[in-house]
């Protein structure tokens, strides 16, 4: 009896250690070592905070027409000048860190309810269910992302929560494709037998045991994706879609500067910087999670 | 038909000398072509459902806003708007795929395709100097950091990439306007009429693509460093020059010639916002246009061109993956149950023939 006892001893030791050391705290901790990462991570952490407190940090209202201070440059009062109806510029932008923020969120969050539910289903079913979701994947991801978004943009309207739409539909297919191909290769392996053997309900099977060990290629992309439509939110501003005037939206504020760029400059290159470091900070931080993830990076 | 004594049944790999092999490349690319037809037919229902939808009277655009109503009425009935979506999507469809007719413009009446057909070459000029860019600039780039992983030379490539990869084009077209043709008066702000004028459309349009081409090819490479192929032909004392190019590279290459047919896709929408800043009279100007003046069938038209050509190019890539990899094989294979039945029944003859 000592003798089995023994042997029961050894054999708990090792897996209360493999306990303790959880995915998600390995991750953090591989992800805290980055540098690079956690720079990206402070940078975007500041944009969210600019975005929370826009009101308490502007020093002017957003909105207010000043035509005796149009066009001026940086100085004490307007830190980042005055545009040409003598908004100040600095607290435009910073109102339209909400407005990025939340059309990047917005569409990258579409994308990942509907592509994960559609690639569940396609990649667990399989049969004609996944060739008719994998087929229609296939004839919107053949029209390129920017068309789609114009086209479904005109037909919507102008307004914000049309634009996070019009993104958002461009990234169900693609997010649905990575999911699906993540699910044909998790399908056939033992625990989804365990699980099937216990009389696991199909949707928990798919949402609860399947789909944490296929989510962190998603979360990669979807990173990364923040960033990509916030710029492709400002492409649709600039050529006259999306968020329109009178809105702080950085794409639309570059459109507005465009026709006075060889006069103020200034007036075009401080917005578009503003923007182009907060999609770095989100690559910063995308690139990180990825090392982080990627267990071939393990040591 | 003739069972491939060859070792390629058994080893998925294509040899060009064997004649079932050859044929099942062919069925397959047969089979690839005719996938696209499907595809792009209902590239054309999507865009035009989607278009339907869009708010204001076509045929309000097409007098303006000073006809009287009975002139509306009677324009309406002769564009056949008020029949029902089914109706119209069919007329759209025989239009478009059949006659080849592509309509006319709502605003002046000019006829779609003659004007598409005048922009085109500018603005595949545009998407294919990118992708071009991307192959010459984006993956030596991408193999030099991977070769040099740690060291400066990866960190320099890598910030480069990275800054590319985050910076709007449209602005960093502005910021090269100012620089180049305000500040220093070497390059035209707009049109094409000069070679010199290309430059700065060309370079900010392929920006994005080299940088994520550079990215996707250091991490391909370092993946197929790794691997156990390139440690045993360093084993066998290979020079690290016939390794990289006989080894590394053609493995490392397969994904990238996907992400090159990807970002034709994100260049052609570029050109939308790159035509524009430099006055380029592309297709995606002409879109714009479009889209000001409220003109549906022609951005319904344009969407529906760009997508065909987009699906080609996708085409093309799928084609020379057949001849770059040879695992691709067994998707030839993969084909049907009569195939893989057939494929049994040779085997057992073959059994039984020994």
């Amino acid at each position: 009896m000592p003798e089995l006892e023994k042997t029961e001893l050894t054999l708990d030791e090792p897996e209360d250690s493999l306990r303790k050391q959880s995915q998600v705290k390995e991750v953090m901790k591989r992800l805290f070592r980055d540098r690079l990462a956690v720079v990206g991570m402070v940078i975007f952490a500041i944009y969210v905070l600019i975005a929370i407190f826009a009101p308490i940090l502007t020093p002017y209202n957003y909105a207010e027409f000043s035509l005796v201070e149009k066009n001026q440059g940086m100085s004490w009062a307007h830190i980042c000048g005055t545009d040409q109806y003598g908004r100040d510029i600095f607290s435009r932008l910073l109102y339209g860190t909400r407005y990025s923020l939340l059309l990047g969120l917005g569409a990258v969050v579409i994308g990942l309810a509907l592509g994960i539910i559609l690639g569940c289903v396609a990649g667990y079913f399989g049969g004609w269910v996944e060739t008719l979701i994998m087929r229609g994947c296939d004839v919107v991801q053949s029209i390129p992302g920017m068309l789609l978004a114009v086209i479904i943009s005109v037909s919507l309207g102008i307004g914000v929560m049309q634009t996070i739409v019009a993104l958002g539909i461009g990234r169900i297919a693609l997010c649905c494709r990575m999911i699906r191909a993540q699910f044909l290769s998790q399908r056939k392996l033992e625990y989804v037998e365990a699980a099937q053997a216990t009389n696991c309900s199909k949707a928990r099977l798919m949402f609860v045991h399947i789909l944490p060990n296929t989510i962190s290629p998603l979360i990669v992309s979807s990173t990364m994706g923040v960033g990509g439509t916030i710029m492709m939110a400002a492409n649709l501003s600039f050529i006259g879609l999306g968020v329109q005037e009178p809105t702080p939206e950085w794409g639309a504020m570059l459109s507005g500067a465009q026709s006075l760029m060889r006069h103020y400059p200034y007036q075009v290159i401080i917005p578009g910087l503003f923007m182009a470091i907060f999609v770095l900070s989100l690559n910063l931080f995308g690139d990180g999670l990825r090392d982080a993830l990627d267990p071939k990076l393990k040591n | 038909m003739r069972v491939c004594a060859e070792p390629c049944t058994g080893l998925r790999f294509i040899s060009f000398s064997c004649g079932f092999c050859r044929q099942l490349m062919v069925r397959y690319i047969i089979k690839r072509v005719l996938m696209i037809i499907p595809v792009v037919l209902l590239v054309g229902v999507i865009v035009f459902t989607i278009m339907y939808f869009c708010p204001g009277d076509p045929a309000t655009t097409v007098l303006g806003t000073g006809a009287s109503q009975q002139e509306i009425d009677n324009l309406r009935e002769q564009m056949g708007l008020n029949d029902p979506y089914l109706v119209q999507l069919g007329t759209y469809m025989y239009n478009t795929f059949l006659r080849f007719d592509l309509g006319e413009s709502y605003i002046n009446g000019v006829s779609i395709a003659g004007e598409l057909a005048l922009r085109f070459p500018k603005t595949l000029m545009l998407a294919f100097s990118a992708i071009i860019l991307e192959i010459i600039i984006g993956i030596p780039l991408g193999m030099i950091a991977a070769i040099h992983r740690g060291k400066w030379l990866d960190n320099l490539c890598m910030v480069i990439a990275l800054l590319g990869v985050s910076v709007p084009s449209f602005w960093f077209a502005l910021q090269l306007l100012l620089l180049f043709s305000q500040k220093l008066s070497l390059l035209p702000s707009y049109g094409v009429t000069h070679w010199t004028g290309w430059i700065l459309p060309i370079v900010t349009n392929s920006l994005r693509g080299v940088a994520t081409m550079a990215r996707q090819a250091r991490s391909s490479m370092l993946e197929v460093i790794r691997s156990d192929y390139v440690v045993t032909a360093r084993a066998k004392g290979m020079t690290e020059r016939n390794i990289l190019f006989r080894y590394a590279l053609p493995n490392a290459l397969i994904p990238l010639i996907q992400q090159a047919g990807d970002s034709f896709g994100s260049s052609l929408g570029g050109t939308v916002v790159i035509e524009n800043v430099f006055s380029i009279a592309g297709i995606g100007k002409y879109m714009v246009e479009a889209v000001g003046g409220r003109d549906y069938a022609v951005i319904r038209s344009t969407v529906v061109v760009l997508s065909i050509v987009f699906s080609v190019v996708m085409l093309l890539v799928d084609l020379c993956f057949a001849f770059v990899d040879p695992r691709i094989k067994s998707q030839y294979e993969g084909g049907g149950r009569r195939r893989r039945r057939w494929m049994r029944k040779q085997s057992k003859e073959v059994q039984i023939g020994a």
